[in-house]
């Protein structure tokens, strides 16, 4: 099923990008063909979430890395929405309602044989600790061991030393598995990639300051976490350039959405059918901020390779002290001037749920109303749409 | 001469105020029913009965759960920012409000002017809400309307969870089973309604008076245990129940 839905999807996309680039048709396009070619018996395919993992490091390998969580989370827009039908064949097999519906997800596309095979399964351990569990889960039914690159709280010149180390052993398993050596000239390249993508991103997180904003940041949070994977490889760059193009195109000719208020969101964007985006559409609500869109790593060092990339690992937002994060938050939303902020709340997100009063505290303190919106990101079962749009609504009133 | 409507179509009540430049005129509270449109049509009825004609309303607000099926609704606006306009004309130096209605719980901070500050709703379960205590009135045997002054002849408040209502619903049962008296456990419910409440309402930081709104407001056995929750006394307004239609009302008007 999940093969099939990229074999259909590869066809349609690309179709329409003969008749004009878009950096979304692009991103995506490029997206269900990577993870298509991971059902080819040619392909070393490396299970991995691009959005916790500095990837750049697999791009300079003859490798296909394979987001298990973006793949499997973009079958409940195959099933209308309805992500439980699929979920169902993980709840059936024991893995409860309280694990992440992300997660339930993916254990039930593997027990549906939809997943293709991995050569190496890595994770890591920041942003939650349920998807390095679900990643031993998938690795274990494929007869593999699941590898976890452990990221310390702190920055500091033992724990980068720390962190290069395990990425110094990872890549002597993509030797293993490629039968190759390490081109180091490759891997400079694959740190050059990801750092003139990078010098995109943050011309594109400066072009949404714009009044109308230009993008949704909505498709700036997908391109964040599902484009993550593609960081050192061309793919990145190229996307970030179309997004560029486009979004210069329209604030020149003026084809801007009306906008009555602006809002930050974070973290997520729930992947299962909402009325969230129609009720902020509705209200002329931009969202010119999404955490998850923002270029918040530093330019990488090509010269300290995995030095450079460790400390991408370290300096990922979901790591260290409430404080850093939410200090972040609260200079965006000022800098993008928002009149409210979102948090999109996923019960088993505790990372989050249990930051947020220090964020919601620290955004007050400017003046930026918070609003804690629970939901979930794929389990339309734990969605009530009468209490978020209740919700939405008296925050948009509040604020107006 | 300006005639507005206020309609707050909740879940177990819909109630209605109508105002003269600013004066209450009329006012209606029915049970809401199975049809939604219907109630919002009776209250029509009603303001006719009671010697208004509804041709010579200007503005009507529709709030509450079911306020987008008022047809002749002008407008609607969320219940939250109904409840904060309403009980700023009431009591205009509150500035916390907890409103209990028939599924949800609110707490609601207000400015000087009436405006929302901030508000924090109960999520995905109905313990702690106006249903909550309707189901453990059917299992006590108890009227509703008799639950404040059976918990007040309590001494010694029964211990019952408030994490979902089907199983606080059988732990009173086990209760009754045990003997315990209908003053402690109809006690241990205000309470853990209230314990839940109050941890709601604390994630918003507020001072100034509190007042209480919504239907559960009549209940004094609720209003104390969340007196003894806040340490603070909590205003109940004889309007309770119509604060949110009272709000809609002046805010047709604004």
């Amino acid at each position: 099923m999940m093969k099939e839905e990229f074999q259909k999807m590869v066809p349609i996309l690309e179709q329409g990008l003969k008749e004009k680039t878009r950096g979304f048709a692009y991103f995506s396009h490029q997206m269900y063909q990577t993870m298509l070619s991971c059902y080819s018996e040619d392909t070393k395919t490396v299970y991995v979430s691009g959005y916790a993992f500095p990837t750049e490091l697999l791009w300079a390998f003859d490798v296909t890395p394979f987001d298990f969580e973006v793949a499997c989370n973009n079958m409940p827009t195959v099933v209308n929405g309805n992500g439980s039908s699929i979920m169902h064949f993980s709840e059936d097999r024991g893995f409860g309602r309280d694990i992440c519906s992300f997660d339930r997800l993916i254990i039930a596309c593997m027990h549906e044989n939809m997943l293709p095979k991995g050569d190496l399964f890595l994770t890591s351990s920041y942003y939650c600790q349920g998807k390095s569990k679900t990643n031993e889960v998938v690795a274990r039914s494929f007869g593999k061991e699941s590898v976890v690159l452990d990221v310390p709280n702190e920055i500091s010149d033992a724990s980068i030393r720390y962190v290069s180390d395990q990425l110094k052993q990872i890549a002597l398993m993509l030797e293993e598995i490629t039968g190759d050596i390490l081109y180091m000239d490759r891997l400079r390249e694959s740190i050059h990639s990801s750092n003139r993508a990078r010098a995109k991103v943050a011309e594109l997180n400066e072009l949404m300051k714009t009044k109308p904003c230009p993008w949704n940041g909505f498709e700036a949070c997908l391109f964040g976490l599902g484009g993550a994977v593609f960081s050192g490889s061309p793919v990145r760059e190229k996307a970030s350039q179309v997004f560029l193009d486009e979004i210069r195109e329209r604030i020149e000719k003026r084809k801007l959405r009306p906008e009555k208020l602006r809002i930050l969101w974070f973290p997520w964007v729930p992947v299962q059918t909402t009325n969230i985006f129609n009720t902020l559409r509705y209200h002329k609500v931009s969202v010119v901020m999404a955490e998850a869109g923002m270029a918040w790593w530093p330019e990488l060092d090509a010269e300290k390779p995995f030095e450079s990339l460790a400390l991408k690992a370290l300096r990922d937002p979901h790591i260290g002290s409430c404080d850093r994060r939410a200090e972040n938050l609260t200079r965006w939303a000022e800098e993008y001037d928002v009149d409210g902020a979102i948090h999109f709340s996923t019960p088993s997100c505790y990372h989050e749920t249990g930051s947020v009063k220090i964020t919601s505290d620290r955004l007050k303190e400017k003046g930026i109303p918070l609003l804690d919106l629970a939901g979930d990101m794929s389990d339309e079962r734990a969605y009530s749409p009468e209490q978020t749009l209740n919700k939405i609504t008296t925050f948009l009133e509040m604020i107006s | 001469m300006t005639v507005t409507l206020g309609i707050d179509i909740g879940s177990i009540s819909t109630k209605a105020v109508a105002l003269i430049d600013g004066r209450v005129v009329f006012d209606s509270v029915r049970l809401t029913g199975y049809n939604t449109k219907n109630a919002s049509r009776s209250i029509l009825k009603d303001l006719e009965d009671a010697g208004l004609d509804p041709s010579s309303i200007e503005n009507v607000v529709a709030t509450g759960y079911g306020r987008n099926s008022v047809a002749f609704a002008d407008k609607t606006i969320t219940e939250i920012t109904c409840h904060a306009a309403g009980v700023h004309f009431l009591a205009p130096d509150v500035r916390a409000v907890i409103d209990i209605g028939g599924q949800d719980s609110k707490a609601i901070t207000v400015d000087e002017t009436g405006h929302v500050r901030d508000f924090v709703m109960n999520d995905k379960c109905a313990a702690g809400t106006g249903r909550f205590l309707e189901v453990m009135a059917r299992a006590l045997e108890v009227d509703l309307d008799d639950f404040g002054a059976y918990s007040l002849a309590s001494n010694k408040p029964s211990s019952v969870n408030s994490t979902c209502t089907v199983f606080a619903e059988s732990e009173v049962i086990s209760l009754i089973a045990k003997g315990e008296h209908r003053a402690d456990i109809i006690a241990g419910i205000h309470d853990s309604v209230s314990i839940r409440v109050a941890a709601m309402a604390k994630r918003l930081s507020f001072e100034g008076p509190l007042m209480m709104t919504g239907g559960v407001a009549k209940n004094i056995g609720i209003v104390k245990a969340l007196e003894g929750k806040f340490r603070k006394e909590i205003a109940v307004s004889e309007h309770a129940q119509l604060t949110g239609a009272l709000g809609a009302a002046l805010l047709a008007a604004a």
